[in-house]
């Protein structure tokens, strides 16, 4: 060390502290990780099994062919675009409808905040899959929603509501609405409620205080709201896969198809670490934006 | 028409069981630096966000300019506050937490430009008006709260404890300025404090408040020299109580004291009063030679506190502990008396004044 500051003891701590998790990180994630990239690179026999050359140990080459391939394939590229567009879209109306709520949950009295919290996480008490096959019988052409629309006129004949993006993107604005409830009604209920004193003391209507204080100081928890629902909904697979239909293709059931039914592991191990690139990329941009939004950052 | 700019009438406010606010009259001058002084919980700060309309009353009345504001939301309210720890919006500038207000009122932009310069000049804060609240010292963070309440030009400005959060040395510095500013501007300032040498110094008028009642409104030397309340005597200053009983005899005003076996002549009549009480520097060490003044007794000198210009003398006479505060006029022949010793305590028949029960 070239020099030694009376920080180091605690620096010492403070690694030996984060050492486990660390460990944890890294034997968890970065090695799987590594693994996958190995796989990526690799040739695919379907004839093996597990279905590819291990370059490593000296059989077969070592290319970026799955990547070519991912590149070279319109339809990837397709998945890529719908994914975003679709993550982006739900992530958004996610944040539209949960933002009020959370806005009602930190301004309801005190007493009433956790349980209005743990209502609005109940639905994590049943499982995921159930909740989204009742989706499948609720939006069917014979189900309830339809039959609802038909008896009050609203509609001549049943609508295709299931299997389509509407039904993607109902099914994960309501899956993870959650995600952006927790995050929104956190960073409003830390909002200094003085401010809006200070705005209303000064001449803001109602309307004007949310505009000019609530909302630019709750930056920080629409951002981390959407990304919790954009990041999982990028590669979700159970979704697309119970509601959207046989067309659609989204980049986690692509991913699935080329892992188990086409059985090419080094192209679903390509379209994993795109994937990764992909939900790496908005973060980044964000985390910047956010840097630049907070109270703290310097405009 | 009243000629008071704001008017009390019977304001009320309770939080569950307590009233925090019980039936408080008050006028308020235009122009004028009033104070409302009181310790913690005794209802000033609720009373203040009454006046704002950041609370609603559960009852009486609030007059501005001899309008009924009682049921006006506070954006409609011509007065603003300055908050405790200042509530500076965290995402704007100091020019941008300036114009705020001029902006919800709908000023015109060139005029919300010359009115934030003048703000920012008479705060001396022209040098950090692209700063962020969080950049600033807290001295600077307090002025900036000031030229936010003061720029839209409001009949009356709130300032909530607005020098508490700031140290000792900042706090005589930022009094000063105060004063000098709301001199300036003209504009009628309610203080709250607990500091009762800030709300002295600074008011021209103090209500003292207890429990969510106003005891006494006085100009600051007519609450220190003629309290009419036993807690505004305590809370003000120190004092030393007598108890014992008052009566008139042949036109003169006397007050039995029986724990120092002593009657008393004093100036001004309270009839019933079973109090008396006189501050610490009224209590005078009377010359070796013999008392010069009508009252006086005789007390043991216990611990003495010295403080370069005074000395304040605990002193016991019976069971009675009593303060009498020495002041060190004279370089020679003004010396503290040493401890233990027995002295001989004067004071005049004006220094002394008679409390209610």
């Amino acid at each position: 060390m070239p020099f030694s500051s009376p920080t180091e003891p605690r620096t010492r701590a403070a690694l030996a502290v984060a050492g486990l998790p660390l460990a944890f990180f890294a034997a968890m994630l970065l090695l799987p990780l590594c693994l996958i990239g190995a796989i990526s690179l690799a040739e695919s026999d379907p004839a093996l099994s597990p279905p590819f050359r291990p370059w490593w140990s000296g059989d077969g080459g070592i290319g970026l062919k799955s990547y070519a391939l991912v590149l070279e394939e319109g339809i990837y590229a397709r998945a890529w675009l719908d994914s975003l567009r679709i993550a982006a879209t739900s992530a958004s109306l996610a944040v539209l409808l949960g933002y009020p709520l959370a806005l009602a949950i930190a301004r309801a009295p005190e007493k009433l905040r956790l349980p209005l919290l743990a209502l609005a996480v109940l639905p994590f008490w049943t499982s995921f899959l159930v909740r989204v096959y009742a989706w499948i019988g609720l939006l069917r052409h014979d189900g309830p929603i339809n039959a609802l629309l038909l008896a009050l006129g609203l509609s001549e004949q049943p609508l295709p509501l299931l299997y389509g993006e509407f039904a993607i993107h109902l099914g994960i604005v309501y899956s993870y609405l959650p995600f952006a409830i927790l995050p929104l009604a956190a960073n409003l209920m830390a909002l200094d409620s003085r401010l809006l004193d200070a705005a209303a003391d000064l001449g803001a209507r109602p309307m004007s205080a949310f505009l000019r204080v609530t909302l630019p100081l709750s930056a920080p928890g629409i951002a981390a709201a959407f990304l919790l629902v954009f990041v999982p909904a990028l590669g979700e697979f159970v979704i697309p896969d119970l509601l959207g239909g046989p067309d659609n293709l989204m980049l986690g059931r692509l991913l699935w198809n080329e892992f188990f039914q086409a059985r090419d592991w080094p192209l679903a191990a390509a379209i994993t670490l795109m994937l990764l690139a992909m939900v790496v990329l908005p973060l980044l941009f964000l985390s910047r934006l956010l840097g630049r939004l907070a109270p703290g950052g310097r405009g | 028409m009243s000629e008071a700019l704001l008017v009390l009438r019977g304001l009320s406010k309770r939080f569950g069981a307590t009233a925090a606010v019980d039936g408080v009259d008050l006028e308020i001058l235009p122009g004028e630096f009033f104070a409302l002084l009181g310790g913690s919980g005794c209802g000033k700060s609720t009373l203040l966000r009454l006046i704002a309309g950041l609370e609603r009353p559960d009852g009486g009345a609030i007059l501005l300019e001899g309008r009924d504001i009682t049921r006006e939301p506070p954006y409609r309210r011509p007065l603003h506050m300055m908050f405790q720890n200042y509530a500076l919006f965290p995402h704007l500038t100091v020019a941008e937490n300036i114009a705020f207000g001029l902006r919800r009122q709908g000023w015109r932009t060139p005029a919300i430009a010359a009115r934030v310069e003048e703000m920012l000049a008479l705060t001396h804060l022209t040098e950090l008006a692209q700063r962020k609240p969080h950049q600033l010292s807290g001295g600077q963070q307090q002025r900036v709260a000031l030229a936010r309440a003061l720029a839209p030009r409001p009949r009356l400005v709130l300032l909530d404890e607005p020098l508490s959060a700031l140290d000792r040395k900042l706090r005589q510095a930022m009094r000063t300025e105060l004063a000098a500013i709301q001199r300036e501007v003209g504009i009628t300032f309610i203080i709250v404090t607990h500091d009762q040498e800030e709300a002295m110094s600074l008011a021209s008028r103090v209500a003292v408040m207890d429990k969510g009642r106003i005891l006494q409104v006085d100009r600051p030397q007519a609450l220190y020299e003629r309290p009419r309340d036993r807690f505004v005597a305590s809370f003000i200053g120190q004092v030393n109580v007598l108890a014992g009983t008052f009566r008139s005899d042949g036109g003169r005003l006397l007050f039995d004291c029986p724990a120092l076996g002593a009657c008393f002549q004093i100036a001004e009549p309270l009839p019933g009063a079973r109090t008396l009480a006189i501050r610490p520097e009224k209590l005078r060490l009377a010359d070796p030679s013999g008392p010069r003044l009508p009252n006086h007794f005789r007390a043991r000198v216990e611990s003495i506190e010295y403080r370069g210009e005074n000395s304040l003398i605990r002193l016991e006479a019976g069971a009675l502990s009593l303060l009498a505060l020495h002041v060190h006029r004279d370089r020679r022949g003004d010396e503290d008396p040493p401890i233990g010793a027995e002295v001989c305590l004067e004071f005049g028949p004006a220094d002394a004044f008679l409390l209610p029960d």
